[in-house]
């Protein structure tokens, strides 16, 4: 009975990580999608645990709307945690130390929010560690430490894992997405702003533009990089 | 080589380095804060105006300072971008993120509250409640005329003392007020005065006290909560009662000698010739060391002294060792020093040589700025007083 039993564990959970990264980055689409769309596709899911991943996914992509969906982050939280010890995809833990991320800026205790923020980091930094060559993790963190607060020092990592990317996308290494490059290049002029180096940044958030135009992309960090040529330089 | 030193000299004494104009001042971020207030603050800045790339790099830190010395917000930037108008111009993008404008503090047996920058115009009031005050405090400013009004109204209790030396507490309620005109935001002369009237414990009629005043006031600190470059200066004359004259300075010089570890020294001066009795109530002498000059606490503060003149200096050694950010938002500073202060009433100025009569203070103390949002300075000292007894001082308050 004991091996019949261990059969259908192995079988089930077989099914069960049977996603791959495609299928679990086709969920983070959601990511651009509208709060009503999200919540409608959330209805729909059950609890098997691939559901339960696209649904940690789903609930993320509402706590990175703006304005966030309230405890939507804590939610995610609940759901990806049970897949943090798991052997699944890199991709669903990144997704949940994106998760631990965003808790942080949500929780309204305090501890939580330092606890979250230790979380996101060192999760964050064993994933990419296992392959640093594995961009879309790399692009994944740098888009979360890049919304950290500066006491947190992880400004640094998120510019390295832009530039990282940058290399890529110019040398066309990787088949890097525009929508991910338009970000990529919009980070890239935040940070040279923080450096007062506005030559740069102007140039940066041009080429965020400009990928952005001719891929008719029109997502918020095209929309925020017209504002800052706007602002800065007309 | 002599010409090569003619032309150094020539480029020292003339700015050679070429000249760039303003195209646009953009201001961002600014929900509450009204754009003449930032402006105002960075009134060296004007549109088709032509400046050299270091002055006006210069001028984008001193108004970064600035703005973040007003304590009215979280965060302020002052970039200087190239302007799509052509090579020579610029653009100036000052973007301020709003904070807290609530204040709390307290010193010697009183509590403050306050609110700065109200409705965004850059006012502010205080309200400070206790044993020894009953005061509030306002000020308005005018942006567009460079000037700006502070007023203090209610009852401060203050101790002078009578011929035969002996304490009196008294009560005094009245008035100050000054309007300081800026030629800059660092700099202002102000014009003012004050009238109080006098009244012992059990409220029993004293005298009257009034002055007008004039003065100059230079501040170019770098922080306003433990600045680590800089300095204030404030020239003060008084003519009290219309008959007596009274002359101060006050200066505070800061200077990094490495990296979180500052030399902070404060030096103070005051004159009057005020040696007969100064009060129509004979049987109390006003003299210039009466009021509670020097720095509350351990440190060697002046008040029974007697004398028309007093010279004080207080210097400090300063050690921020460790920075945090409280609850993800509130930005908590702890701060080591060793301070000593020394100062002497005198009558004559020949006695100013004279070391026996110094009242000196040392120790050692630990500060806690919850510095933005909050603005919050604890102060705690121990040392040895200037009776060389040990003593222990706790504060919400900064010395200077």
């Amino acid at each position: 009975m004991k091996w019949i039993l261990s059969v259908c564990l192995v079988f089930s959970s077989g099914i069960a990580f049977s996603l791959d990264r495609l299928e679990i980055r086709r969920f983070s689409s959601y990511f651009d999608s509208n709060v009503v769309e999200i919540n409608d596709e959330i209805k729909k899911l059950g609890n098997s645990e691939e559901e339960k991943i696209k649904k940690g996914v789903l609930y993320l992509s509402l706590a990175i709307k703006e304005p966030p969906v309230e405890k939507a982050s804590l939610e995610a939280i609940k759901i990806l945690k049970d897949f943090e010890k798991k052997n699944v995809d890199r991709v669903v833990k990144a997704h949940l130390a994106m998760s631990y991320s965003l808790g942080a800026r949500d929780d309204k205790n305090p501890l939580k929010k330092m606890e979250y923020s230790d979380k996101s980091i060192k999760l964050f930094n064993s994933i990419v560690a296992e392959d640093e060559n594995d961009w879309y993790i790399r692009f994944l963190r740098a888009r979360c430490f890049a919304g950290f607060p500066d006491m947190f020092k992880v400004g640094d990592i998120a510019e390295s894992d832009f530039k990282f990317l940058q290399n890529l996308y110019e040398n066309k290494k990787e088949n890097i997405n525009p929508t991910i490059a338009v970000r990529v290049y919009y980070y890239l002029g935040e940070f040279a702003k923080s450096k007062k180096d506005l030559d740069k940044a102007i140039a940066f958030w041009k080429k965020a533009v400009s990928i952005a135009d001719e891929n008719h992309i029109t997502n918020d960090s095209y929309r925020k990089a017209k504002a800052r040529i706007k602002v800065f330089e007309e | 080589m002599r010409y090569f030193i003619k032309i150094l000299v020539l480029l020292l004494i003339f700015d050679l380095s070429q000249g760039v104009i303003i195209n646009k001042i953009k201001i961002t971020g600014n929900s509450h804060t009204d754009s003449s207030v930032i402006l105002y603050i960075a009134q060296e800045l004007k549109e088709e105006k032509e400046y050299t790339e270091r002055e006006l790099s210069c001028l984008a830190i001193r108004i970064e300072e600035r703005l973040i010395n007003t304590g009215w917000f979280y965060n302020a930037k002052v970039y200087v971008a190239p302007s799509s108008k052509g090579e020579d111009y610029r653009n100036v993008v000052i973007e301020v993120e709003e904070g807290f404008l609530y204040r709390f503090y307290g010193g010697n047996a009183y509590g403050g509250f306050g609110m700065d920058s109200v409705s965004g115009k850059g006012g502010g009031y205080r309200i400070e409640l206790g044993y020894n005050r009953q005061l509030l405090r306002l000020e308005k400013l005018f942006p567009l005329l460079y000037t700006k009004i502070k007023g203090n109204l209610g009852n401060l209790n203050t101790t002078i003392y009578s011929n035969d030396n002996k304490e009196i507490n008294i009560q005094s309620v009245g008035i100050k007020s000054d309007v300081f005109y800026f030629l800059n935001p660092d700099f202002a002369f102000y014009l003012g005065g004050e009238y109080r009237k006098n009244f012992d414990i059990s409220y029993n009629y004293l005298f009257d006290s009034y002055y007008p005043e004039a003065g100059i006031v230079l501040d170019k600190r770098n922080k306003k909560f433990s600045p680590s470059k800089g300095y204030y200066l404030d020239l003060n004359y008084r003519y009290l009662s219309f008959s007596y004259h009274r002359f101060g300075i006050d200066g505070s010089f800061f200077v990094g000698l490495i990296e979180n570890l500052t030399f902070a020294t404060r030096l103070i001066f005051i004159t009057e010739d005020v040696n007969v009795p100064y009060l129509n109530n004979p049987t109390l002498r006003r003299t210039a060391v009466r009021l509670n000059v020097g720095i509350d606490g351990v440190r060697a503060n002046y008040s029974d002294s007697i004398g028309t003149s007093l010279v004080q200096a207080n210097f400090e050694i300063r050690w921020q060792f460790y920075t945090i950010k409280l609850f993800s938002m509130i930005n908590t500073i702890f701060e080591f020093t060793a301070f000593l202060d020394a100062g002497k009433a005198f009558g004559d100025f020949e006695k100013i040589k004279e070391f026996e009569n110094y009242a000196i203070a040392t120790g050692l103390g630990l500060r806690i700025f919850f510095d933005n949002p909050v603005f919050l300075p604890v102060r705690l000292e121990a040392g040895f007083d200037k009776n060389f007894k040990p003593a222990f001082y706790f504060d919400v308050n900064y010395p200077f």
